[in-house]
C-alpha cells in the first residue's frame, strides 16, 4: 500500500508510476481549443506577450523541457522556463487511505478537475469531482476522497481544463484578461476574430495516453490479492517508441522524433497506415525479376526482405506475418513453394492485400491459392467414390477449422472455454464434420487448366474449381450449418467459410492469436473480450473486419495502459526474426542497389523463424506453449520461447553482433553485397556516453532499460582503449539482447 | 487388464491422485514432484527397488512427426489377411511378394511382412535386437468402437489432430493439458542417479519438445553439430563483450518472461562450456551413419553417448526427430524414401553402439502422432488412430512383434470410419515397459505414468509388455 514511486520530471509532463488499486491518470484536455491568435503563428498573442515570447517558434521547444511552445501557449505555462509545465509530481494517501493527496505542477489561474473511473478506455466512464483554480505557479496540492467500496481498481485523472466554456479563449488567457472562463459571454467580444474546434473531445484511450497522460497505479490490487510493485516512469516520446515497436517492424529515432512532433494520435496512425496503399512483396520480385533476378526461392525472401523492412505501411507488413502465422503455409512440406518463388509471393500478397480486410474475404483467397492446395492437400482433391474406396482428403478442412477459424473447443467471448452442463469442454466439431467440410474442399484445380486432370505451371494464379470433380451431395456444417446437394461450387465454398467466420468462436480464438503476435503472451479474458467484439462488430455491423481488430488490439488498454504492463507476467518475447528486421532499420541499412541480398537458409537455425518455413502447420511456436523453466502457478503461456533452445539462446546473439559490427545481411562469401549501417549519430555522441545510451533506450526500449545496463554500457565506454566503433557497436549488442530489448511489455 | 483393488493399493491410488492431478493437471511446480519423489512419502515402499550400481543406459527417441502410416511398414503377408488390408488400402497397398517376410513365433499371430526398404531393420529382427509393437496409441482407457460412439468423453481430447496427438505421446496424459512429458518425469524421478543439477540427463538433438521436460528438467538443445557459445567468449580482442555480458547476466529482473529469458541465456552458456569439453576429444573418425538428417542426429547422440562420464550422467533420454510423415496427397513414394532414411539411421546406429560395446545400455524406439486411415483420399491417407512402433536395442527380446496385430477389413470392431483403427495396446504401457528398462520401481512407475493403472495391474509380476529384458 505504501509502495509509491516518486518520478522524475527531468523534462516534461509524462510521468508515469506505480503499483495496484488504483491508477490514477493526470490529463490535460483539449475540450476545445482556441486561443487569441490573432497573427495565426500558431501561438497566442496574449501569452507572447505576458512571457515575452514575440518571436518564438510555434514547433520549437525553446526550454528543451520535452513540450513544443505550441504546446505551452495552449496550456499558458512559461516556454522558457522548464519547470513551468502541467505534470505530477507526487501522491499519496491519507485518512487510512481514504484521502488522495495529489501534489502536481500546476499553472496559475488555470482551472483544474479531478475525475475518477473504473476503467479505463473507450468504456470509461469519467466522473468529475472538484473544480480548482490555482493560485500559483509551480506545485499545487489537492485532495480527493477515494469511495474504496464500490471497486477493487480506480483510475484517476486531473484534467487541465483549457476552453471550459467553449468561447474561444483559453482559461489562462481569460484569467490573464481577468474574464471567466465558464462563461461563454465573457470572451471580451473577440469571438469572431477567431475560430475555434469543436468538440475537440478525448475519443477513449489513445488520445489521453498520446497527449496528456501521467498515470499512477499504486496499492494493492484486490482480485490479486498481492502486492504488486510497478516501476518505470514513462512520458509520451516513450509511449510513441513504444508503440511503434508493438506495432511495426521496430521504429528508429527519427520516426519516433516525427511521430511525436507531429501529435497525431495512435488511432489516427492506424487509420493512415490502413488506407495506405500496400507496398507488395510480388512488387518487388518483379522488379528484380526484371533486372535479371534468377527465379528461385531467394527471390521470394529478398522480397520479403525488402517490403518489411522497408515499406512506409509497416502495420499491414507486421499484420501480414502475424497472418502467415496463423494461416500458415509452408515450403516445408510444399515442393511448390519452396521451389516457386511466383507461389511463396502470391500468398503472402494475399496476407498484405487482405491484412486490415475482411476474414471471410481472406479464408476465400487462402482456400484458392495454389501454395495452399499444395500445402494442405486440397489440390486435386476429389469428390467421394465409395467404390474406388475414395474420400476427400480431410487435411485442408481441418486445419480450416481447428487452426485458422474457430479452434478445437467452443470458446466464450473471453477466449474462455465453455463448458457443457457437466463441466466437460464442448468440442467445436467433430469428426463428422472433418469429413462433411472435406467434401466442401473438393473439385481444385491448377488456375491455367481446362480439366481436372490437367496439370499447369501457374502457381501465382488462384486455383479453379470443377463442378465434375465438386461434391455435389449435401453437407453439414458446424453450428447447425447446412448446404444442400447441387449447389455451386463457389457459392458452396464461401457459405462454408462464412459458416466458420460466423461461428462465436472465430473472434476469441482469431483474437488471442493476434494478441499474442503484437502485444502480450497472456492477455486477460477482458482484453480478449473487447477484441473479440470488435471481431463480431466493427462500429458498422459488420464482422470480421481485421482493421477493427488491429485497432482494438492496439488501442486497449492492456496495450497503452500502465498498471498492468508492469506487472509480472506481462508482455511477450519478439519474436527473433522482428528484432533482425528491427536491426536492418533502426540504422537505416544501405546498399547500392537497396536489394537485400540475404542469404536466409540458415534462419531456421538461428531464429526459428523464416518466412513460409514453418516446420509444420502449426506455426514455428504453438500459442498454449508453457515454458517450465521455472515453478509458475497456474497457466502461463510465452509461445515465442519454445524456439528460444540453448543453442539459438546464442546464436540469435551472434548472428546480431555480426550484423551489427559487419553491416547488415553480412555473408563471408558475399561481403560485397552487405548493406551498411548509418552510424554517423550515434558516432558523434561517442564523448557524451549517457546521450547515446539515452539515444539507444528511446529507440530499442522506450526508456525502460535499467539503470544498471546503463551502467554497465557506460562503464565499457569508459575503456580508452576500445575504439569508437567498438564502443557503439557493443552498446548496441548490449541494448538488442537485453532482457529489456527481448521481451517487449 | 484392469487393475484388482487389494489392501496394499490403497495408499498408492492416494499417491497417484495426487501425482496425477496436482502434478500432472496444474503442475504446480517442483516443489510438488520433488515432494512426491521425496520417498518418505512413498511409505519406503520404493527404496529396496532403487537401481543401483554405476551402470548406464540411455533412452533414444526417434519421433517420427506427421503422422506414420505404419500399416504399411508393417503389413499382413497371410494370404486372407493380406486380401483385407489390400480390399481396403488399394491403390495405397504394397505388392505381397515384395514384402520381407518376418519370422514369427508366437501362436496365433498374424504371419506379417516388412516394407522391402527395411532391410536393416529386417536384419536387426533376425539377430534379435528389434521388436515391433502392433497397434499402440493414445488412450483414455481401454474402449470398444461402441464407446467411441457413445462416450466421447472417454477418448482422448483431439483425437486425429496433430497437435493434440503429438503432446499426448509427449505427455502420455490424454485427457488434459500438461506441460510435462513422460521422459522428463522419468528423469526426473531418476535424477539422482545423475550429478547433481545436470544437465545433460536429457539432450535433444531436435528442438525443444515436451516429452523429455518436466518441472525441474529442461532438454539440453544441440544441433547436429553439437553445442555453440557465444562468439569470441576466450578471444582477448573481445574480452569488454565478455566483461559486459558478464555483468548482464547478474542483473535480476521482476518480469517473469525477463527473468526466463536470461536465465536461459545463462543456461546456454555454462551448458556450452562443460558439453563442449565433455565431447571435444571424442573422435567419431570411421562413424557411418547414413540416413540424411535422422543418421546426422543419431551421430551426434552416439557423441554424447561417449562422452558420457565427462557429463556426470547415468541415465540419459535423447530426444530426435524425423518429419514428413503427414503423406495426405501422395503416399507410397515420399513413405519409401523416408523408410529407407529410418533404415539406414537406425540400423546404423545400432551397428556403431554395438561396435562401442553399448548395445545393452541403449534403446531406441519410435513414436509418432498417430497412424492413419486405412482408405485413401486419392493418393494419400489421413489422420489414423493406432499404428505400430519398433524398438531397438541389445536389452529388447527382439525377434517378435508385441501386442495386438489388427484384423485390416472395413468396418471391423476396431475401425471407427476410413480404416482408423482404436489402438489395442496403449502408449502408457509401451511407455512403462521402457520406464522399467531404464530403471524405475514398480512404486515409482505411476509417477511417470499416472494412467498405467487403467491398463496394467502394478502388482502383477509380468512387466508391461514383456519386450525389455531387466536383467
Amino acid at each position: 500500500m505504501k509502495e509509491i514511486l516518486m518520478c522524475n520530471r527531468s523534462k516534461s509532463s509524462k510521468i508515469l508510476g506505480c503499483s495496484g488499486l488504483a491508477c490514477i491518470t493526470l490529463s490535460l484536455i483539449q475540450s476545445a481549443f482556441g486561443q487569441l491568435d490573432l497573427n495565426y503563428d500558431g501561438l497566442s498573442d496574449l501569452w507572447a506577450e505576458v512571457y515575452g515570447a514575440h518571436d518564438l517558434s510555434a514547433d520549437a521547444d525553446t526550454d528543451g523541457d520535452g513540450r513544443s511552445n505550441r504546446f505551452e501557449s495552449e496550456i499558458g505555462s512559461d516556454p522558457f522556463d522548464p519547470e513551468s509545465y502541467f505534470g505530477l509530481n507526487s501522491y499519496r494517501f491519507e485518512e487510512d487511505n481514504t484521502l488522495l493527496v495529489l501534489d502536481f505542477q500546476a499553472i496559475q489561474g488555470v482551472r483544474y478537475l479531478v475525475e475518477s473511473a473504473t476503467t479505463l478506455g473507450q468504456e470509461a466512464v469519467w466522473i468529475s469531482g472538484e473544480t480548482i483554480s490555482s493560485n500559483i505557479n509551480g506545485p499545487f496540492v489537492v485532495k480527493q476522497f477515494i469511495d474504496r467500496d464500490s471497486s477493487a481498481t480506480r483510475f484517476f485523472r486531473v484534467r487541465q481544463l483549457i476552453d471550459e466554456d467553449r468561447d474561444g479563449l483559453t482559461s489562462w488567457e481569460e484569467w490573464q484578461l481577468g474574464l471567466d472562463d465558464r462563461n461563454s459571454l465573457s470572451n471580451g467580444g473577440q469571438s469572431s476574430d477567431f475560430h475555434w474546434v469543436v468538440d475537440h473531445h478525448l475519443t477513449g484511450l489513445d488520445l489521453e495516453l498520446r497527449d496528456s497522460i501521467v498515470t499512477i497505479a499504486f496499492g494493492v490490487d484486490l482480485e490479486v490479492r498481492e502486492p504488486i510493485v510497478f516501476k518505470g516512469i514513462v512520458r509520451a516520446t516513450e509511449e510513441v517508441s513504444r508503440f511503434l515497436n508493438q506495432a511495426t517492424f521496430g521504429p528508429t529515432f527519427d520516426l519516433i522524433q516525427e511521430f511525436d512532433n507531429s501529435g497525431e494520435s495512435f488511432a489516427s496512425w492506424i487509420d493512415s497506415q490502413i488506407a495506405m496503399p500496400p507496398t507488395l512483396i510480388t512488387d518487388s520480385m518483379e522488379r528484380e525479376l526484371v533486372g535479371g533476378a534468377k527465379r528461385n526461392h531467394q527471390l521470394f525472401h529478398r522480397g520479403w526482405w525488402r517490403a518489411t523492412a522497408k515499406g512506409m505501411d509497416q502495420l499491414r507488413q507486421r499484420m501480414a506475418f502475424a497472418l502467415s502465422q496463423i494461416l500458415v503455409v509452408s515450403g516445408q512440406g510444399s515442393d511448390v513453394l519452396r521451389g516457386s518463388p511466383e507461389a511463396a509471393g502470391a500468398y503472402y500478397e494475399i496476407l498484405q492485400n487482405q491484412a486490415f480486410g475482411n476474414y471471410a474475404d481472406l479464408l476465400e483467397k487462402i482456400t484458392y491459392n495454389l501454395g495452399m492446395g499444395t500445402y494442405l492437400g486440397h489440390l486435386r482433391n476429389q469428390n467421394e467414390d465409395p467404390d474406388l474406396r475414395i474420400f476427400p482428403d480431410e487435411n485442408y478442412a481441418r486445419e480450416l477449422m481447428q487452426l485458422f477459424s474457430i479452434g478445437l473447443w467452443e470458446l466464450n467471448e473471453d477466449g474462455s472455454r465453455k463448458l457443457d452442463y457437466t463441466g466437460n469442454l464442448i468440442p467445436t466439431y467433430t469428426n463428422f464434420h472433418i469429413t462433411e467440410l472435406a467434401k466442401v474442399m473438393t473439385g481444385f484445380n491448377w488456375g491455367d487448366t481446362s480439366s481436372f486432370y490437367e496439370y499447369k505451371n501457374r502457381p501465382d494464379l488462384p486455383m479453379t474449381i470443377w463442378e465434375t470433380h465438386h461434391e455435389k451431395g449435401e453437407k453439414f456444417l458446424v453450428n447447425g450449418g447446412y448446404l444442400p446437394p447441387d449447389m455451386n461450387p463457389v457459392d458452396d465454398v464461401r457459405i462454408a467459410i462464412e459458416n466458420l467466420v460466423n461461428h462465436p468462436s472465430a473472434g476469441p480464438f482469431i483474437g488471442r492469436l493476434l494478441i499474442q503476435r503484437f502485444v502480450t503472451s497472456n492477455p486477460t479474458p477482458a482484453y480478449i473480450g473487447r477484441v473479440a467484439r470488435a471481431f463480431a462488430d466493427n462500429g458498422e455491423g459488420i464482422r470480421g473486419d481485421l482493421g477493427a481488430v488491429i485497432r482494438a488490439i492496439l488501442l486497449d488498454p492492456e496495450a497503452r495502459g500502465e498498471a498492468i504492463t508492469r506487472s509480472e507476467r506481462y508482455g511477450k518475447m519478439r519474436e527473433p526474426y522482428i528484432t533482425y528486421a528491427h536491426l536492418s532499420r533502426a540504422f537505416s541499412s544501405k546498399n547500392e542497389d537497396d536489394v537485400f541480398y540475404i542469404l536466409t537458409d540458415g534462419h531456421l537455425d538461428y531464429f526459428g523463424q523464416r518466412p513460409l518455413m514453418s516446420p509444420t502447420v502449426f506455426n514455428f511456436y504453438l500459442p498454449d506453449y508453457q515454458p517450465a523453466d521455472e515453478p509458475i502457478e497456474g497457466h502461463f503461456f510465452a509461445p515465442e520461447f519454445e524456439i528460444l533452445t540453448p543453442l539459438r539462446s546464442v546464436l540469435w546473439p551472434n548472428l546480431l553482433r555480426s550484423n551489427i559490427e559487419l553491416g547488415f545481411a553480412y555473408t563471408p562469401n558475399f561481403p560485397h553485397l552487405t548493406r551498411a549501417h548509418d552510424f554517423t549519430t550515434e558516432l558523434a555522441l561517442i564523448n557524451q556516453p549517457e546521450s547515446l545510451v539515452d539515444r539507444l533506450d528511446l529507440v530499442f526500449t522506450y526508456r525502460t532499460l535499467k539503470q544498471e545496463t546503463k551502467q554497465i554500457i557506460m562503464d565499457m565506454m569508459g575503456n580508452d582503449s576500445l575504439s569508437d566503433e567498438k564502443k557503439l557497436w557493443t552498446a548496441i549488442y548490449i541494448v538488442m539482447t537485453s532482457p529489456e530489448y527481448v521481451i517487449l511489455r | 487388464m484392469m487393475m484388482k483393488t487389494n489392501g496394499e493399493g490403497r495408499n498408492r491410488y492416494s499417491r497417484r491422485d495426487f501425482l496425477g492431478e496436482a502434478s500432472c493437471a496444474t503442475l504446480s511446480g517442483s516443489a510438488a514432484l520433488g515432494s512426491i519423489l521425496n520417498l518418505s512419502l512413498l511409505g519406503g515402499l520404493a527404496a529396496d527397488e532403487s537401481p543401483t550400481g554405476d551402470d548406464y543406459r540411455a533412452l533414444v527417441c526417434v519421433f517420427l512427426s506427421g503422422g506414420h502410416d505404419s500399416f504399411n511398414m508393417l503389413v499382413p503377408r497371410g494370404s486372407g489377411d493380406y486380401q483385407e488390408y489390400a480390399e481396403i488400402r488399394r491403390n495405397l497397398s504394397l505388392s505381397r511378394d515384395d514384402l520381407r517376410p518376418l519370422s514369427y513365433t508366437v501362436a496365433g499371430q498374424k504371419e506379417l511382412g516388412l516394407h522391402p526398404e527395411l532391410h536393416k531393420i529386417h536384419d536387426a529382427y533376425d539377430t534379435g535386437n528389434l521388436a515391433f509393437v502392433a497397434n499402440v496409441g493414445s488412450l483414455l482407457q481401454p474402449i470398444t468402437k461402441e464407446t467411441y460412439k457413445l462416450s466421447p468423453q472417454l477418448l482422448p481430447d483431439g483425437l486425429f489432430s496433430h497437435s493434440d496427438q503429438q503432446k499426448q505421446w509427449h505427455t502420455s496424459l490424454p485427457d488434459r493439458s500438461s506441460t510435462s512429458g513422460w521422459l522428463g518425469r522419468l528423469s526426473a524421478t531418476l535424477q539422482d542417479l545423475n550429478q547433481p543439477g545436470s544437465f545433460a540427463s536429457a539432450i535433444s538433438v531436435a528442438g525443444v519438445n515436451l516429452v523429455q521436460t518436466s518441472p525441474g528438467v529442461l532438454p539440453y538443445v544441440i544441433g547436429k553439430e553439437g553445442s555453440k557459445g557465444l562468439a569470441d567468449w576466450n578471444n582477448p580482442n573481445w574480452a569488454h563483450g565478455r566483461a559486459v555480458v558478464s555483468s548482464q547476466l547478474d542483473l535480476e529482473y521482476e518480469n517473469l518472461l525477463q527473468r526466463i529469458f536470461l536465465s536461459r541465456k545463462k543456461d546456454a552458456l555454462e551448458r556450452n562450456n562443460i558439453f563442449s569439453e565433455a565431447v571435444r576429444s571424442v573422435d567419431l573418425e570411421g562413424v557411418q551413419i547414413s540416413g540424411g538428417s535422422l543418421g546426422d542426429q543419431l551421430k551426434m547422440v552416439l557423441k554424447t553417448i561417449r562422452a558420457r562420464a565427462g557429463l556426470g550422467v547415468r541415465r540419459q533420454t535423447f530426444f530426435v526427430e524425423l518429419g514428413g510423415w503427414d503423406l495426405h496427397s501422395l503416399l507410397l513414394e515420399p513413405h519409401r524414401l523416408l523408410l529407407k532414411q529410418l533404415d539406414d539411421a537406425l540400423g546404423d546406429f545400432q551397428t556403431a553402439l554395438n561396435a562401442d560395446g553399448m548395445a545393452d545400455q541403449v534403446t531406441t524406439f519410435t513414436a509418432s502422432d498417430f497412424g492413419r486411415s486405412l482408405t485413401s483420399n486419392g493418393q494419400g491417407s489421413d489422420h489414423g488412430w493406432g499404428g505400430h512402433q519398433i524398438v531397438i536395442g541389445g536389452a529388447v527380446n527382439g525377434g517378435r512383434i508385441y501386442g495386438e496385430y489388427p484384423d485390416l477389413y472395413e468396418d471391423s470392431p476396431l475401425d471407427v470410419g476410413r480404416g482408423r483403427i482404436i489402438p489395442t495396446t496403449s502408449v502408457d504401457e509401451y511407455f512403462a515397459e521402457l520406464a522399467c528398462w531404464f530403471g524405475v520401481s514398480r512404486q515409482q512407475l505411476p509417477m511417470v505414468i499416472p494412467n498405467l493403472h487403467r491398463f496394467y495391474d502394478l502388482t502383477q509380476v509380468e512387466q508391461p509388455l514383456g519386450f525389455m529384458n531387466l536383467g
